[in-house]
Order: C-alpha cells, then sequence, then structure tokens
C-alpha cells in the first residue's frame, strides 16, 4: 500500500511541475522572448541549437525558442476555452440527465453516445471545415466535441448522488430543485469533474495541434506547436531540432496533463476508500 | 440473444439517424452562401443558379435531407466540385490503402498490447511493469504526427530500412506495400497499444485474485493453463469493449498519418477537399467514416454478448 502511495505521489508532483513550467514560460512569453517571434532573419536560416539561439531557428530564421514560447499562449488559451466549455455545458447537460433521469435522460444518453461512436478529429474537421480555421474556430469546435464525455460523467456522479440521504433530506425540507443541483449536488461531483477536464485539457492540445498539423487549425500569424511540426517536417532528416523542440515541448505539455489527471484522480480515490 | 441483437440494431438505426442529422445540420449552417463561396465572389448569378440547383440547394431542407439519405443508401453521393468525378470513385479509389493501413494497426495493437499486458501483470509492481507504465503514458501523449517523424527519423535516417513517401499498391507489390505501411501502422498503433495494455494488466491482475484461479491451480492445473484457459478469457472481455473505441481511434489516426507519410488514402482526400471547400466529397466522407465505425461498434457488441451472455441480461 505505501509503495503504491508513493507512486500517486509522483505522479501529481511531475505533473505538477512539468505544467508550473510551461505556465511559467507561458506568463514570460507576455513580457519577454529572447528574439522576437516573427522577425525574419533568412541569413540566419535553419541552424542548429546554440547559445544565441537556444533551440536553433526555423526555414525563415526565425529564433524556435521564442517561438514555442509564444506557442504555449496559443495551447493554453485554446485548452482553457475548450476546457471551460465542455465543463459548462458538458455538466449542465449531464445534470440535467441524471437528476432529472426518464426519458429525457434516455434522449440525451442517446445523442452522446452517437456523438462519442464518432472519432472527434473528423467531427472537429467537419465544423472546421465549415465554420472557417483559426484559433477562435478551432476552440469551440473542439470544445463542443468535449461536451459528451464530460456530461457522461457529470450524469453518472449526479445519479450517484441524487440517491444519497443528504438529498433527500434536502428534497424533504422543500429545498428549490436548482438549489438542489448546483448548491447541493455539485459541490460533490466537483473531483470528478477536474480530473475528466484535466483529461479534456491534453486531449484539447492533441486536437489542436493535430488540426494545426495538418493546416485547419490556428493560422499564422498566431504561433502553434502542431504548425511549426508542420513547418518543420521537410527538413526533418537534414535539421532534425526545427522538429524535436516543438515536438518534445507537446508531448511534453500533454504528458503533464496526463500525469496531473492520473495524480488527481489517486488522490480521489484514495480520500474515497 | 434474438431479442438482444434487435434492441442493438434499433440502437444502431436511431445513432446513424442522428449522425446523418448532425452532418446535415452542420453543412447547412454554412455561413453565408456555400456557392457562392465554391464559385467565388465575383461569379455570374446565373452559374450561382444552375450549380444551386444542380446541388439541390434550391429545395425545402427535409427533401434535401432525403435526398442525402436517399443517395448514401444508394451509394451515389453526388460530383465532387474539384476533381468533376463521383465522389463515390473518389472514396474508393483510396478506400484500399486507408483500409489495410488501419487493419495492420489493428493487429499490431492486439499482438503487442496483450503480451505486454499479461508480462506486466505477472510481475505487478517489478521494474519492467514500472518502466513499462512510464513506456505507455508516453506513448499517450506523443502526438501520432511527431511520433511519425520520430520513426522516420530513426528508420529512414539512422537506420536507412524506411524511404517515406514511396507508397506501392498491394497489387503491384506486396512486400513492397507492405514496408511501406508497416511504419505508418506502427505510428498509429502505438497510443492504442497504450491504451489497450492498461486495460489487458488491470484485468489479469483483477481476474488473477479470483476464487476460480484457486481452485484451477488446487486441481492441479499448469500455471500456462490456469492463465490461458482462465484468466485469459476472463480479463480480454473488458478489452473488447474498448476495441470499438479503439477502432475509431486507428481510423481518426489514419487521417493524421497519412499526412506524415504521404499516403494517398481517405485522409489525405479528406484534407485536400477541406482545403477545396470541395463540400459534396466532406459530407460524403464524414458520413461513410461515421457508418463505418458505428456498424463495427455494433458488430463489437454483439460478438461481447456471444463471449459474455451475462451482458445480454443487463
Amino acid at each position: 500500500m505505501n509503495q503504491t502511495r508513493k507512486k500517486k505521489n509522483m505522479n501529481l508532483l511531475i505533473g505538477t511541475i512539468i505544467l508550473l513550467f510551461f505556465l511559467c514560460l507561458m506568463v514570460i512569453s507576455f513580457f519577454y522572448t529572447p528574439y522576437d517571434v516573427s522577425k525574419i532573419q533568412v541569413s540566419d536560416k535553419l541552424q542548429s541549437p546554440s547559445l544565441a539561439h537556444w533551440l536553433g531557428t526555423d526555414k525563415f530564421g526565425r529564433d524556435t525558442l521564442s517561438r514555442i514560447m509564444k506557442s504555449t499562449q496559443t495551447a493554453f488559451f485554446v485548452g482553457a476555452v475548450v476546457v471551460v466549455i465542455g465543463l459548462v455545458i458538458g455538466t449542465l447537460i449531464g445534470g440535467i440527465a441524471g437528476y432529472i433521469g426518464g426519458w429525457i435522460d434516455d434522449i440525451i444518453m442517446r445523442f452522446i453516445d452517437a456523438m462519442m461512436a464518432f472519432p472527434g478529429i473528423i467531427l472537429a474537421i467537419m465544423i472546421v471545415a465549415v465554420f472557417g480555421t483559426g484559433i477562435i474556430n478551432t476552440s469551440l469546435a473542439l470544445g463542443i466535441l468535449t461536451v459528451p464525455s464530460i456530461a457522461r460523467i457529470a450524469r453518472s456522479g449526479f445519479i450517484q448522488n441524487k440517491a444519497l440521504d443528504y438529498v433527500v433530506a434536502a428534497k424533504a425540507v422543500g429545498v428549490h430543485p436548482m438549489k438542489i443541483v448546483f448548491q447541493e449536488i455539485l459541490p460533490n461531483v466537483y473531483s470528478q469533474l477536474l480530473v475528466a477536464g484535466s483529461i479534456a485539457f491534453a486531449g484539447a492540445l492533441l486536437a489542436e495541434s493535430a488540426l494545426s498539423y495538418l493546416g485547419l487549425g490556428v493560422q499564422p500569424p498566431d504561433p502553434s506547436l502542431g504548425q511549426m511540426l508542420n513547418e518543420a517536417q521537410e527538413y526533418l532528416t537534414d535539421d532534425p531540432w526545427y522538429a524535436l523542440a516543438p515536438g518534445v515541448t507537446l508531448s511534453l505539455l500533454i504528458l503533464g496533463f496526463y500525469m496531473l489527471s492520473n495524480g488527481l484522480r489517486e488522490v480521489l480515490d484514495h480520500r474515497l476508500s | 440473444m434474438l431479442a438482444y441483437i434487435i434492441r442493438r440494431l434499433g440502437l444502431l438505426i436511431l445513432t446513424l439517424v442522428f449522425i446523418s442529422i448532425i452532418t446535415f445540420l452542420v453543412f447547412q449552417i454554412l455561413p453565408g452562401d456555400p456557392v457562392q463561396t465554391m464559385l467565388g465572389p465575383d461569379a455570374d448569378p446565373i452559374r450561382i443558379k444552375t450549380l444551386r440547383h444542380q446541388l439541390g440547394l434550391d429545395q425545402p431542407l427535409y427533401i434535401q435531407y432525403g435526398h442525402l439519405i436517399e443517395g448514401f443508401i444508394r451509394g451515389d453521393l453526388g460530383q465532387s466540385i474539384r476533381f468533376s468525378m463521383p465522389v463515390r470513385d473518389l472514396i474508393f479509389d483510396r478506400l484500399p490503402l486507408t483500409l489495410s493501413l488501419a487493419f495492420m494497426s489493428l493487429i499490431i495493437v492486439i499482438f503487442v498490447s496483450i503480451p505486454l499486458g499479461v508480462i506486466a501483470a505477472r510481475r505487478e509492481n517489478s521494474w519492467g511493469d514500472l518502466l513499462l507504465s512510464i513506456f505507455t503514458q508516453f506513448g499517450m501523449a506523443i502526438p501520432s504526427f511527431f511520433m511519425g517523424m520520430i520513426l522516420i527519423l530513426l528508420f529512414g535516417s539512422v537506420f536507412s530500412l524506411f524511404s517515406p513517401g514511396s507508397y506501392v499498391p498491394w497489387s503491384e507489390d506486396f512486400w513492397g506495400a507492405l514496408g511501406s505501411l508497416l511504419l505508418p501502422a506502427l505510428t498509429i498503433a502505438i497510443p492504442q497499444i497504450a491504451v489497450s495494455y492498461r486495460y489487458v494488466r488491470n484485468g489479469v491482475i483483477e481476474q488473477g485474485q479470483m476464487d476460480y484461479v484457486r481452485t484451477a491451480r488446487g486441481k492441479g492445473a499448469s500455471e500456462w493453463k490456469t492463465l490461458s484457459h482462465h484468466i485469459l478469457r476472463n480479463s480480454l472481455i473488458p478489452v473488447l469493449t474498448i476495441l470499438g473505441l479503439i477502432l475509431a481511434e486507428v481510423v481518426a489516426g489514419t487521417i493524421v498519418v497519412e499526412q506524415v507519410f504521404s499516403l494517398p488514402g481517405i485522409g489525405q482526400l479528406l484534407i485536400t477537399s477541406v482545403s477545396y471547400r470541395d463540400f459534396p466529397v466532406v459530407q460524403g466522407l464524414v458520413l461513410y467514416i461515421a457508418f463505418v465505425i458505428v456498424v463495427i461498434n455494433f458488430l463489437v457488441d454483439i460478438l461481447y454478448s456471444v463471449l459474455d451472455p451475462r451482458i445480454r441480461l443487463k
């Protein structure tokens, strides 16, 4: 038991450290980047890492480190919008389905099953195809796609809780249903939603970078890690650094959120048991 | 059993109707006029009107939806605007590549994740188990397109075993096709191996503690027989449930990974059609992909209930 507890802390610890590191990097990038992110200096193009350019330069001679720093802004922005949309709408829909039950629950769940049977990236491509690319549309499309999975978790949380004594008691003394849902049940489903939110963040980063890599997500001049990887691919064999720097950054960010969610879940399981 | 199949079939049809309505409506709420967008801002009004009529866009919504479904069932998805070719032919030309890629990925997932999961479970909390859990966490975190680049870099430049972008069709050279698809298939498979491996590992650990396993050992069954006949059979049931999910991810994976390895499959068709705003192709592809995935999920559910009759009673 002791050994598993140690491992729990590792997930949470490492995940938090990784994410704090990138959060700091993002905050710094608002005030300072080593070079101007859009400054083109063709004479410096495709350089390997050096003291002047820690992570090398891209095909236009732009500093890779500066661009990665700016890209974390895009990543955190898209992720945050996606998670907020997913959590708010997902909790609302899942909460209604779970708390009211009956045929409303049936219809909502069939709809959610239908959406979940569909690979997210294809739906996202469809939405972006129709509404256009760019950072806002990408965030909105991915946000909508996050709703079903969060609604499911919220629903099961509400179903579990509504049969418990405290809800029955609140009903008996005549508390308004809205108050029961938001003030009584929601705080008890909160921690499960937190775990779901951090997984959704990782999912959003994966999906946004994939869309941007395909040229259907965030568009220049907004920098994005997926887009940087797309540009770097041509030069993969000659200048592997060009692709490795944004790729490793992206993987670490996603790993950070996965580890955070695993760590949170284990803390939660521990508290419940 | 029949009642179960009928109930699942009803759900299948309901899901397909939902998906087709969503797809249909999304393409209805195109901002602005789709025909105008296709032809450009200074298009001739008569041409706009003709194209609108050709595409059936001047009819009421429910009739347009009816046409879409009718066409889908007959396998007629209209004409591609960019290629001036039936959408169906475009899709069928590219289908063999994408299907073989998805199939190879699935085979890799199954044949790698099950043995790995069993080994990790048998040596629970050993160094190997810990190492595997770290590896799988990385496997899930690395986006498929970056994984593809790492593999190209490793096998292409470092070991010179692979040259990207050199796809040969199956009909021309079987081994050549296999070779050119192996690395893309592996790229798609890696994150799914990570997912499936965890289910196998946890299933084997959980089932290994059951009374029936103790009984089997007590009767003198060999360790191998206990594992293969008793533990594995029960622990693979939850793996089957996520097989449908893994398949959906594999299909989605082909779309991105085809771009990394420049393979001319369904994914590439989808991406270019989106860039050229070739909406009949996009709509047809989305509908077909959804159809395939939903039907596969249905088959997995049926298979699941055959293997574990308890499911039907729920």
